[in-house]
This record gives structure tokens, C-alpha cells and sequence, in this order.
């Protein structure tokens, strides 16, 4: 990496990408992967001094930082696909003059966080519940749960029922649509489901049904709860 | 029935049944008004059974496309006149601590969207608050709870990521104005389909701004710390 005479020194990337310097750190945005960068403000230098001809101990000079410190960021802007990499680089001579400050984005303090769908940011919305009597004295819960959000995988599902009545199970998702089937053990008439987050504290959604009671040991079609 | 609106610059339409309408109508988006001109898109309601979800979508919908502003998954109040953002995903508290800040004096903006402009100003988004609790989502008014609406754009003072931890003290740690933008698009609606345009509203949303990321136990105890982010 020393030998500029060669040519093989990387160079910052210039295409498909927005870039907004924002006080001292540097915004990047990548047009490719639809991932935004935040380069803190010396990692900004030595991005900055990645000319395509410094070397790495120019690029350190220019940026105020170690000889490894640079190695490291400019391994880890390289992987974030920022620099280009001429033919003849050798990588691996960056990465052992890296190792002292360590591997990994974290190092340099490179944070990226990839454009989320709008549905991301949509709260559940509806559920509806059907009951299937099973028989013996027992009945199964269909429930269905309709969101913008096409993935909310951080809900769990809580049924809660009136006293002496207990089930639980579980429900995923397909798109905007989410289906669970739950056994409970009593018939009973009135059942209240709450969506809560992935951590089981916060209620997002809360609604209350009420079901035809079951004969006790005769299966039933399925039909829905109102 | 179609009912045909303009909001946010663009045009929508609801083709529902006419024995929903009146059902419908005091559902609507708080942005809604009505147009004559042809929709650009049109959403099928069923019954009204289906309008929470329905008019979700098109709420969504405008909040992606709106004309000249983007959209923040965030609760947004204003002290002093200077905003303080408080982005989220669902469930992660906005409106609660929104509510515990509009009790302790602040002005209302919004539970669910900050509307950027591209001065990086804020514009109130001020549906009523959709409060949730054992009994489901309950809708109320600031004004219901005592507080004002801010009517006029604001600049940005502060942004909180704060996610509810019962139990949890305020853990909190500072984050660049950099790292802000960052954690703001990640809640940006439209940061697929206009990805620059957004990053160049947040940029300058966030010009001299304090933030934070982190934890916060029950909403009335973080809220001395969250106003101070703005008065300092």
C-alpha cells in the first residue's frame, strides 16, 4: 500500500452515492443497497484523504490518526462498499496493519442503517377471530391479523380469557396477514386477545369477542366470533 | 359511494358502501378534505368493520408521497416553540410520553408523524392522540388533555429515541447530530422511495440539535429529563 508508483490505492467511490457533510461527520448515502452511512468525523478525514493516490501513511498524516487507525477504517469503508479497490491492492497488508485497533464497523464507529419499507412504520389494525369446537370440551381459536406493516415479527400474541379459562399459541405472518391457531381448554363466551410487543410489556392492540358457547363434546364448523 | 379527498398534496379516494358513510366519516383522516378532483389512488372498504385498517393505508399511503414534506414515524411536541422529536415503531411509547409532556406544559404537534418541510421545519400532525390501554385504543384530543396545538412550523431542538423498559430508570446516552439523522430515517416513511430528498430534510432538521438514544421507565419520571433536552 505504500507504493503509489503502482497505482493499487483505494479511492472514494463516487458513484450511486449521496454524500452530505453534516457538521463535522459525513451522511452517505448508498443509491445501490439503500443504505445510509454515518462516518464520524475521523473516519470523514480519512475517507476524505482516500484520493485514489495517498498513501496509508499520508492518509493517517492527512486525517491526524495512527497508521492502524486508518488501516482499520479504510478496511471497514472498504467493506461497506464506500472505496474502490483497484486490481493489485493488497488487502490483507491493510488488514494486518488494522488488527492492533481491531475488526469490525464498530472500530471506527460507522454506523449504517438500511432504508426501512413505509410499512415499518404502520401500527396493527384489525383482528378478527373464528372458533372451531373441537369436542371434548375443548375448542381451537383462528385468529387473523391484518397490518399495513408487512413484517411485524417482534408481536407476540397474548390471549387472555375470563378466570379458569387458559391457551396459548402461536401466530406468523404471511405479507400483511397474520394467522394463529389456539387451543383453549373451557368454553366460555367472551374472549379478549391482546397483541403485545416482542417483549410482552406494551399492549398494541386490544379486542374483546364474543363466541357461541360449545356443546361440550360435539366438533362444530368453524364460524366467526363477533 | 366514493368519497374523494386532497391531503398533503395528493389525492385519494374510499369506495365504500353507502350504508357506511356516515359509520365512516368521523374516522377519517384529521387531514381530510374533500375534493372533487379524480383520485390518484382509490382504496375498496368492504364495511365499515374494515376502516381502521383501510384508512391506515391510506394514511400511510399520503405520508409517503405527501408533496414537499416528509414523514417521521415519531411523537413530536413543542416547548418554547422548538420541537423535540420522539421517534419509534409502534408500541415503542411515543404517545404516552407525548401525553406525559403535554401534561407537563408542552405544546401538541403529533403521536405519530413528524411532518418535515425542506427547512427542516416541523408541522403539526395533529390527529388525536390514540391512547392504549387494557380496554383497546382510546382517541383523545390535546385539547381534551388540557394542552395547546402548535399551529406553525418549528425548528428541531432535540430528538429522544426512547424505548419503554417498565422498571427501567432513564438510560440514556448522547448521539451525534449525524447519528440522529441516521435514527431518523430509520423511522422516515418515504426512505425508499425518496431516500435523498429525505436525508437532505433530515440534515437540515438537525443542524444544532441535542440527542439521545436509550430506555426510559414510566413516562412522568423521564419527562424533566426529555423537556430539559429542549430548554437547554
Amino acid at each position: 500500500m505504500e507504493n503509489r508508483a503502482d497505482g493499487a490505492m483505494p479511492r472514494q467511490r463516487t458513484k450511486d452515492l449521496a454524500v452530505r457533510a453534516h457538521c463535522e461527520e459525513t451522511l452517505v448515502l448508498d443509491r445501490r443497497t439503500g443504505t445510509a452511512h454515518c462516518l464520524p468525523a475521523e473516519v470523514t478525514r480519512i475517507w476524505d484523504a482516500c484520493t485514489g493516490r495517498n498513501t496509508l501513511a499520508e492518509i493517517a498524516s492527512a486525517a491526524g490518526v495512527a497508521e492502524p487507525t486508518a488501516a482499520s477504517a479504510v478496511d471497514q469503508l472498504i467493506s461497506l462498499d464506500l472505496l474502490e479497490v483497484p486490481a493489485g491492492f493488497d488487502r490483507r497488508e491493510l488488514l494486518r496493519r488494522g488488527a492492533l485497533v481491531g475488526a469490525g464497523i464498530a472500530a471506527a464507529g460507522i454506523e449504517s442503517v438500511v432504508a426501512p419499507a413505509p410499512s415499518a412504520q404502520a401500527s396493527p389494525q384489525t383482528m378478527t377471530l373464528q372458533q372451531q369446537c373441537t369436542g371434548t370440551n375443548s375448542r381451537e381459536l383462528f385468529i387473523t391479523l391484518k397490518n399495513p406493516a408487512s413484517s411485524p415479527s417482534g408481536y407476540n400474541f397474548i390471549v387472555t380469557v375470563p378466570t379458569g379459562v387458559s391457551g396459548q399459541g402461536n401466530i406468523s405472518f404471511n405479507g400483511t396477514t397474520g394467522q394463529g391457531a389456539f387451543n383453549i381448554t373451557n368454553a366460555t363466551s367472551t374472549i379478549t386477545i391482546q397483541l403485545r410487543d416482542n417483549n410482552g410489556n406494551v399492549i398494541v392492540l386490544t379486542k374483546t369477542f364474543t363466541c357461541t358457547i360449545c356443546p361440550t363434546t360435539t366438533p362444530q364448523p368453524i364460524q366467526a366470533c363477533t | 359511494v366514493l368519497l374523494t379527498a386532497v391531503g398533503y398534496g395528493r389525492r385519494v379516494g374510499l369506495r365504500l358502501p353507502s350504508a357506511d358513510v356516515e359509520a365512516v366519516r368521523g374516522r377519517l383522516p384529521h387531514w381530510w378534505t374533500h375534493t372533487g378532483a379524480a383520485p390518484e389512488r382509490t382504496w375498496e372498504l368492504a364495511s365499515a368493520g374494515q376502516a381502521d385498517y383501510v384508512l391506515g393505508e391510506i394514511e400511510l399511503w399520503v405520508a409517503e408521497h405527501a408533496v414537499d414534506r416528509i414523514f417521521v414515524h415519531a411523537g413530536v411536541v413543542a416547548i418554547d416553540g422548538r420541537a423535540l422529536l420522539l421517534p419509534g415503531r409502534s408500541a415503542a411509547g411515543k404517545t404516552t410520553l407525548t401525553a406525559a409532556l403535554l401534561a407537563a406544559g408542552a405544546a401538541y404537534g403529533s403521536d405519530e408523524y413528524a411532518v418535515l418541510s425542506p427547512d427542516g421545519r416541523v408541522h403539526p400532525y395533529a390527529r388525536p392522540l390514540e391512547i392504549r390501554d387494557g380496554a383497546g385504543r382510546t382517541r383523545v384530543s390535546a385539547a381534551d388533555l388540557g394542552a395547546a396545538t402548535f399551529a406553525e412550523p418549528v425548528p428541531v431542538a432535540a430528538v429522544a429515541q426512547l424505548h419503554y423498559q417498565p422498571g427501567c430508570g432513564y438510560l440514556v446516552a448522547p448521539i451525534s447530530a449525524g447519528v440522529a439523522v441516521l435514527r431518523l430515517f430509520d423511522h422516515t416513511v418515504c426512505a425508499r422511495s425518496r431516500a435523498a430528498e429525505a436525508l437532505d430534510t433530515l440534515v437540515a432538521a438537525t443542524h444544532r440539535i441535542r440527542a439521545v438514544a436509550g430506555s426510559r421507565g414510566e413516562a412522568s419520571s423521564a419527562v424533566p429529563a426529555v423537556r430539559a433536552l429542549v430548554g437547554g
